[in-house]
């Protein structure tokens, strides 16, 4: 094991540890909240708090009943006039959206093949462009059919390492004999 | 087909009327934003006019003289919210990606339920908790102390909160976290697997394969989920106006207490005493609006202007 391979191992297992720190303290947060309000209300809570009014100031006993009674109008109300209009006009909106989608897809396609006929040209056409060209692939392979249509990436699986290398391959351009081969016609 | 189709014989099928409803109710949404806009300037145009652009830059807050500068507030808005942001993005990207690459099958689970019902916690029992901490002095009175220190009671030695800017974005951190952890753990889960596959068929570490591939592919999403953050951190009122010490002053230090927009209209609308007064209050409403209008163009910009392709799939 080299030196840096140790490196990369170390800061990978700090980081991913980090990542299981934040978790916990996120995590932890929310129940100390959800604890002391329980250790500190919980004994308030009984069947008077639910159902009695308030009693003025010093005296015992009374409830939450008009806060509560409030609360759930409060919710019935903004349902009946927010639901209808939040649905309707999300409904809209996303027809908007997806008619302005399909343009956008359309012309970032166009976009797309245009700059992978120019890079794949610049690579070819150089002196060593086969090697070039293998360690552009291997730095693009995450994005290996992202490169194509993006959405379409997003869609569909995109295409394992093993498998993008050998499309590259097997599919040189007609203009560009990779490897030296004679191309296709 | 709509060509074939008188408009009557629509109208008929019902097509038409449907169409119709939904497109009234979709209107609704952007002439109740329209209204809302126009109510705010229309309500605030006598302290427009008097102040002018120096409600912006002047600091003085003075009912009784009729003296009214927004800076406090606008600057008290934004530190919270930043300072909400600086400690929930670390701490919500760090949870959501150990929630979606790396925890337990079981975890993300029960994870998920929390995840979806910490959301709708309210603020202000957070913000309970706190205030019950800053007024606990040691057996003593109950005024909040506006300088924190360590207090060692009988009971408990606890960092006693102060009512400051600091309390303020820790509480809005607690809030806002939630929704960068369900968002950006949605997100992550919806990278396809063989991105992850392929980094890790290259030779990456665990965690370079999480970094440099996943979280990159899912970007856009994330940092939807913290523009989502920023603009609730913005908008929090009753949270925020318990801890924040409610003093409209500018100060450099973060252990200072301070103001912002939304815990002085909650706190002083329902008592304004003259128009000036009343207005210079539906400004700020006016001011926040701005603000978090401006604070969410910014976003989408720096959203298209970072994009890459292949990070397209997360966004909201």
């Amino acid at each position: 094991m080299t030196a840096r391979l140790r490196y990369r191992k170390f800061v990978s297992g700090f980081m991913l540890g980090m990542t299981g720190l934040a978790a916990f303290i996120t995590v932890a947060v929310l129940f100390f909240i959800l604890g002391y309000l329980v250790y500190h209300g919980g004994t308030s809570i009984n069947w008077n708090f639910f159902t009695k009014l308030p009693t003025p100031v010093g005296e015992d006993g009374g409830g939450m009943a008009n806060a509560i009674v409030g609360s759930a109008k409060l919710l019935l109300l903004a349902s009946i006039i927010g639901v209808p209009v939040g649905f309707l006009g999300g409904r809209v909106s996303c027809r908007i959206q997806r008619r302005h989608h399909r343009l956008h897809r359309a012309l970032r396609r166009r976009l797309a093949e245009r700059r992978a006929l120019h890079r794949h040209r610049n690579l070819c056409l150089r002196p060593g462009g086969a090697a070039l060209q293998t360690l552009f692939d291997r730095r693009r392979l995450f994005r290996a059919s992202a490169d194509d249509d993006p959405h379409h990436a997003a869609q569909h699986r995109t295409i394992p390492a093993s498998r993008a290398r050998l499309r590259c391959a097997k599919a040189p351009w007609p203009w560009a004999p990779a490897n030296g081969k004679p191309s296709p016609p | 087909m709509s060509g074939s189709r008188s408009f009557l014989s629509k109208l008929r099928e019902g097509d038409e009327i449907a169409r119709i409803i939904t497109f009234i109710f979709a209107s609704t949404v952007v002439l109740v934003t329209l209204l809302l806009v126009f109510e705010l300037w229309h309500g605030s145009s006598l302290a427009r006019h008097k102040f002018g652009f120096s409600f912006f830059v002047t600091s003085v807050w003075d009912p009784i003289e009729g003296q009214f500068g927004a800076l406090p507030f606008i600057y008290g808005t934004l530190v919270t919210a930043f300072l909400a942001l600086a400690i929930s993005v670390p701490l919500g990207i760090g949870a959501a990606i150990f929630l979606a690459e790396l925890a337990p099958q079981k975890i993300p689970i029960r994870c998920n339920f929390l995840s979806t019902c910490w959301p709708r916690y309210p603020a202000s029992s957070t913000a309970c908790w706190v205030f019950s901490r800053s007024c606990r002095s040691c057996g003593s009175s109950f005024s909040p102390s506006s300088r924190p220190r360590w207090v060692f009671c009988r009971s408990s030695a606890v960092r006693r909160m102060a009512l400051d800017f600091s309390t303020a974005g820790i509480v809005l951190a607690i809030m806002v976290i939630p929704y960068i952890v369900s968002v950006s753990r949605e997100v992550l889960l919806s990278v396809p697997r063989d991105q992850r596959e392929a980094a890790l068929a290259l030779g990456s570490t665990r965690w370079e394969s999480t970094w440099k591939v996943v979280v990159p592919f899912a970007r856009t999403g994330i940092m939807g989920s913290i523009f989502l953050a920023l603009a609730r951190a913005l908008g929090e009122t009753m949270a925020v106006t318990m801890v924040i010490g409610n003093t409209p002053t500018i100060s450099a230090s973060l252990f200072s207490p301070g103001y912002s927009i939304a815990a002085v209209i909650a706190n002083e609308f329902s008592e304004a005493t003259g128009d000036l007064y009343l207005q210079s209050l539906i400004e700020l409403g006016l001011v926040l609006f701005i603000l978090t209008f401006v604070l969410n163009g910014l976003a989408r910009l720096l959203i298209v202007l970072t994009a890459q392709r292949g990070s397209e799939m997360g966004r909201t």
